[in-house]
């Protein structure tokens, strides 16, 4: 045992599990029905096309089958599930004094208002299925940096909303992209405007904390001609004994010679199913990167994709997934090459600890007539016990004789030799494991905001406590 | 006893398979510099790796004691902390983990605490200076990519920041030009005093110009079978070592 | 437009009944059938035939091949491709068959007194009877599928149709510790225009040591014609088996083949799959480290211009502990050609210390061909050690430019490049004249 290890924290390895005593005021009835889908759109004050979108998009979602491949969704009863719970009736509150007592309390315990003053330039919170806060700073305000949740961006942007909605992920692509287009319920609508910089990164934070709930984000994110952002979206949930979902969709466009950045530190309880769909189409001389952070949840199917769509586009996807005993990670990225001269990379680094499972998925498909695209995969995954399993499913689809495509990946599991040598240099043999995990997760970690990398070490140590020898 | 490593009768085997040490006897006292010295295959490494915990072997039996105090049920890192370092004949590769960060962690778990940023800065620049480093060695992964030269200075560099009571240096001089070898012997140097003790494990007489040892012992066959000064070395430089082989012959 | 099939469960009951087989087959074939007749065919929905459309394929269109009772026939009578593979394979003795009829077979004295035997399935149901019924289907059947969580039981419906019809097989049996190096071959000659659907079942004893080579030939031109194969191949404990699947089948054949090696404790089998023939091609490929401490070495090599479509299939199954396996597929695409490698390494629990590797490269060679490669692990151990990778791009610039620095023409320069990538693999088979062959393919296939 390390001296130096707290040992206050072991067993309460879920430091987000507590639940908060509020009550929602308006909870939809268990299930998905037409007049569930109603009751949402009702809820929300909406325009009828939007009402009739929902409504066609259930119908979709009916007709899908379920996917065969991926996790096993057999424990999602969707007859079990509330599809909306409004937590408050005041949306987008501008200041945390205005945001009710008991939801505030939690937010402060996750450190976000703090947060939000030091290293932020922006932030909004979703409490069940609606945005209880959202402000950015004012002089981005001023340079005309919208950052609202998606129904204030549908009320008061519509225009601008219409022209993006659904057309990076329309509820044709897949039953849960249907499904959450029949449900949606907050997010964030983001427009960053021609050649503004946003230094600072945009947060947003999801909690469930209804049991049993449904949380269906929308976000749509615009970075407009030779803009930058950053965005991080975090997510915690109680730990119930029944299972919750957590269904997103993220459509992000990147606009000429723009720069954007999407984190993503999925921390979800373990009993929650997280099925996403985010994209992003890339124009020319732009750049997106996706990192994507997998840490908690029971199952999470997410392929974070990038549509490079015109001339000098690039796009890089960064994967950490770390799956502990009865948690699945299916997690991976998809890069879609449609114009010339573009290149991209995916680097993912997966950890299975006890029965845990981590799966890379993941798609390169490269158009004929998509000249010189350069793209590069590389997964390592790293098995800690006997029981621990890794998949590794890349696909790659090459249409053109231009294309240089390689995809690397290993399989390891934590070298004894490695151990050896770090403890005949005095580190006790727990320590010297976590060491080494954070040694293998580094080329991804390194590109996270400092604060989230703290705390991925710090739930590497707990994780690793206990695990060797 | 206190104030030597000593190595009492031991027996080792490779997990499950042949014996390599018959019964080595050996003492180094604090203040000194021991090199032993052997053919390959004589075990001399094996000894260096069963004294630092290797887990690969098992002990047939004897005694390893550390001021007096049996080491052999401790792990590792607890032998670490005890006092001893072995620089390592094939230092090990950690991508991800900086060599600052490691050392600054390697030695928390030494003194059990914080160290001071200042202390440890103090400590890394002298260390660096005596090794003629550049510090851009400190935010380089722990001898990821590192040449083989560039490997065994990163041993004497944290042989002098942990500043360890007992080391064992195996095969240092291996692989190493005469420039890097005479860097890693000075290095080796700086740390001699009363309150540090060495054994050198080594196959050629050159290290033991430039680390000159106070005893010389001649390891064959898992055994120790002579000991002796300086000029041990020069003689089995000079002659090989066929005629201790035959001492084996002769004593068995 | 709707026709009717040419397959039905009283053609199989007719198949059986005219080879005189034993009832146990005749059930066993019917049990085929069933799941033949229940099962859709594969679609590109299907898991592992996503990159391979055969939709277009008239398996129940054709006639099924049946033997004609054909007499041997002497060495010059032989279909002249086939005597012209004779006359430079350097074998140490071969069969032939002429659609499903074995029409010639040589094989050496000293290897019949040890007790080797190559002859027909079918002949040897009579002659070794327990050893055909031990083996036959234990490895490539109608309904043991092993793969991705994926799979679906359409990727049956071939092997069940090869089961219920297939009207000939060959036979190879090596005793117990019985070992030779010269290898012995099979060669197929079909004319074409036909459903023909055969077997190979291999068996090895301890400690033996075989050498087999399967080739597939026919004319350069055919009409609309399917072949399906499948070989069993199972290797007792430290029996070695190299063995070779050739096929240069003409324009017209669709080809599907699966294969599976079922291996002992300490056994090892070199595989080698060269498909460079057929319209459609498609060699399914798997290898069972059942035993411990056994070994597989999965080699492929394919070339592919014109429109042809190969898909290539591997399966390192590792159930046992300690075994090691390495696949390695190259190939190349030019014209409109299609190439698709997919493979997986499967770890069940309990494989502890697994060596395990598969590398796919690609090479493509024109604007309109394509390739897809799907490398798959499923790793369910944690001691081991598990890579692969995959590669495609065009010839390397760099080289292509320091040849022509050099005085080569770049079509010259391309074609050397193009049999540099293919060495990889032909480097790894010590069969030289077999190398000799395949390396003439290419060259002939490369200046094209």
């Amino acid at each position: 045992m390390s001296d130096n290890f707290d040992v206050a924290t072991i067993g309460s390895e879920y430091k987000y599990g507590f639940v908060d005593e509020v009550k929602p005021v308006f909870k939809a009835e268990k299930g998905l029905s037409r007049r569930v889908v109603e009751a949402i759109s009702y809820h929300k004050g909406e325009p009828q096309w939007m009402l009739d979108f929902r409504l066609k998009a259930l119908e979709i979602f009916e007709s899908k089958p379920m996917p065969k491949w991926g996790g096993d969704l057999a424990g999602l009863n969707l007859d079990e599930i509330y599809f909306y719970a409004k937590p408050t009736d005041k949306r987008d509150a501008r200041s945390w004094d205005e945001v009710p007592e008991e939801i505030r309390q939690t937010y402060e315990r996750l450190g976000i208002p703090e947060a939000e003053r030091k290293v932020l330039a922006g932030v909004g919170a979703q409490y069940d299925s609606e945005m209880v806060y959202h402000q950015v700073k004012e002089e981005l305000q001023r340079l005309g940096v919208i950052f609202v949740s998606i129904e204030e961006g549908l009320k008061h942007h519509e225009d601008l909303f219409r022209e993006y909605f659904a057309t990076v992920i329309p509820p044709e692509d897949n039953k849960f992209a249907a499904l959450n287009s029949a449900v949606w319920s907050g997010g964030s609508f983001v427009y960053v405007p021609k050649g503004v910089k946003v230094d600072l990164p945009l947060q947003a934070y999801f909690r469930v904390n209804t049991a049993e709930l449904g949380q269906f984000e929308r976000t749509i994110i615009v970075v407009d001609e030779g803009a930058e952002m950053h965005y991080i979206e975090g997510c915690t949930a109680p730990t119930y004994s029944t299972d919750s979902f957590h269904s997103g969709v993220i459509e992000i466009i990147v606009k000429e010679g723009a720069k954007s950045r999407y984190t993503t530190i999925q921390n979800w309880s373990h009993n929650m199913y997280n099925l996403v769909t985010q994209r992003a189409l890339v124009h020319k001389d732009a750049y997106h990167m996706w990192l994507d952070g997998n840490l908690g949840s029971k199952l999470t199917m997410k392929y974070p994709s990038s549509y490079l769509i015109e001339e000098g586009a690039r796009s890089d996807i960064l994967s950490i997934a770390f799956a502990g005993s009865g948690q699945h990670q299916d997690a991976g990225g998809k890069l879609i090459f449609a114009a010339s001269n573009t290149g991209g990379s995916i680097v993912s680094k997966s950890i299975s600890k006890g029965s845990g499972r981590s799966s890379y998925r993941g798609l390169i498909k490269v158009y004929e007539g998509a000249k010189n695209v350069k793209v590069n995969v590389e997964c390592d995954a790293l098995l800690i016990d006997e029981e621990s399993r890794t998949d590794t499913y890349p696909y790659m689809e090459i249409e053109d004789d231009t294309a240089s495509v390689g995809h690397e990946a290993t399989v390891s599991r934590l070298n004894d030799e490695q151990i050896f040598y770090l403890q005949s240099r005095g580190l006790p043999e727990d320590e010297a494991a976590a060491l080494i995990v954070r040694g293998f997760i580094e080329p991804v970690a390194k590109e996270l905001p400092l604060e989230y990398a703290v705390e991925l070490n710090r739930l590497i140590e707990l994780e690793m406590e206990g695990s060797v020898g | 006893m206190a104030n030597q490593l000593e190595i009492k009768n031991l027996y080792a085997s490779i997990e499950g398979g042949e014996p390599i040490l018959k019964g080595v006897n050996l003492v180094v006292p604090k203040g000194q510099v021991h090199a032993i010295m052997g053919p390959n295959g004589a075990g001399k490494s094996t000894l260096g790796k069963i004294i630092a915990g290797d887990p690969s072997y098992t002990i047939e039996k004897g005694e390893i004691l550390v001021d007096g105090e049996n080491i052999l049920e401790m792990e590792p890192d607890e032998r670490a902390r005890k006092g001893l370092f072995l620089a390592f004949q094939y230092p090990v590769e950690v991508p991800g983990v900086t060599n600052a960060n490691f050392l600054r962690l390697a030695l928390q778990a030494k003194k059990g605490g914080e160290v001071g940023v200042m202390e440890f800065y103090n400590k890394l620049q002298k260390a660096l200076e005596v090794l003629e480093w550049d510090e851009s060695i400190l935010t380089r992964y722990l001898n990821d990519g590192f040449s083989g030269g560039e490997k065994k200075r990163n041993e004497i560099l944290q042989l002098m920041v942990l500043e360890p009571t007992y080391a064992i240096m195996d095969e240092t001089d291996s692989g190493l030009d005469i420039d890097a070898l005479k860097v890693v012997a000075k290095g080796v140097n700086a740390m001699r005093g009363p309150d540090f003790g060495a054994l050198v494990i080594t196959h050629y007489q050159r290290l033991l110009n430039y680390i000159v040892p106070d005893v010389v012992h001649v390891m064959v066959d898992g055994r120790i079978v002579t000991s002796g000064g300086p000029e041990l070395a020069l003689k089995l430089e000079a002659e090989g070592y066929e005629w201790v082989k035959e001492l084996v012959v002769a004593g068995s | 437009m709707e026709l009717t099939s040419t397959l039905s469960r009283d053609l199989v009951l007719e198949v059986s009944k005219n080879l005189g087989e034993p009832t146990w087959l005749l059930e066993q074939r019917l049990a085929a059938w069933e799941t033949f007749a229940k099962l859709p065919y594969p679609t590109t929905r299907t898991e592992e035939w996503k990159y391979t459309d055969i939709t277009e394929v008239p398996f129940e269109g054709l006639a099924l091949e049946q033997p004609a009772g054909a007499p041997l026939r002497s060495r010059e009578e032989l279909p002249e491709a086939v005597q012209a593979r004779i006359a430079q394979a350097d074998l140490a003795g071969f069969a032939v068959f002429v659609g499903p009829d074995l029409v010639y077979a040589e094989l050496p004295e000293e290897l019949t007194r040890q007790g080797v035997v190559l002859t027909s399935l079918h002949q040897a149901l009579r002659s070794h009877p327990e050893q055909v019924q031990a083996a036959l289907f234990k490895a490539v059947n109608w309904s043991d599928l092993v793969g991705t969580q994926q799979n679906r039981p359409d990727n049956s419906k071939l092997p069940a149709l090869n089961a219920a019809l297939f009207t000939h097989g060959v036979f190879l049996y090596v005793p117990r510790g019985v070992e030779f190096s010269k290898p012995l071959g099979v060669f197929k000659y079909l004319e074409g225009g036909k459903l023909s659907a055969g077997r190979t079942l291999v068996v090895s004893g301890a400690n033996s040591q075989a050498v087999y080579i399967e080739e597939y030939v026919s004319p350069a031109q055919v009409p609309a014609s399917v072949n399906l194969s499948a070989t069993e191949i199972v290797l007792d404990s430290g029996a070695k088996v190299r063995h070779a699947h050739v096929q240069t089948l003409g324009e017209g054949f669709y080809h599907f083949h699966r294969q599976r090696a079922h291996l002992g404790r300490d056994a090892a089998l070199n595989d080698l799959v060269v498909n460079m023939g057929a319209t459609i091609s498609r060699a399914d490929v798997q290898s069972q480290m059942l035993g411990a401490g056994s070994y597989s070495e999965m080699l492929g090599l394919y070339f592919t211009a014109g429109n042809q479509h190969v898909d290539h299939y591997t399966l390192q199954h590792h159930v046992a502990d300690h075994a090691y396996s390495d696949v390695l597929y190259k190939g190349a695409a030019k014209d409109q050609s299609r190439t698709v490698y997919a493979g997986l390494i499967k770890l069940e629990p309990g494989a502890q210390k697994t060596d395990a590797y598969q590398t796919n490269r690609n090479l493509l060679l024109s604007p309109d061909a394509r390739a897809d490669s799907v490398p798959q692990l499923e790793i369910g151990a944690n001691d081991v050690k598990c890579s692969h990778g995959s590669s495609t791009a065009p010839v390397d610039a760099t080289q292509l430019f320091y040849l022509m620095s050099r005085g080569l023409p770049r079509h010259v320069g391309q074609q050397i490049l193009v049999k540099a990538h293919l060495a990889d693999v032909l480097r790894r088979i010590p069969l030289e004249a077999l190398r000799a062959h395949i390396e003439g393919i290419i060259e002939e296939k490369v200046k094209l």
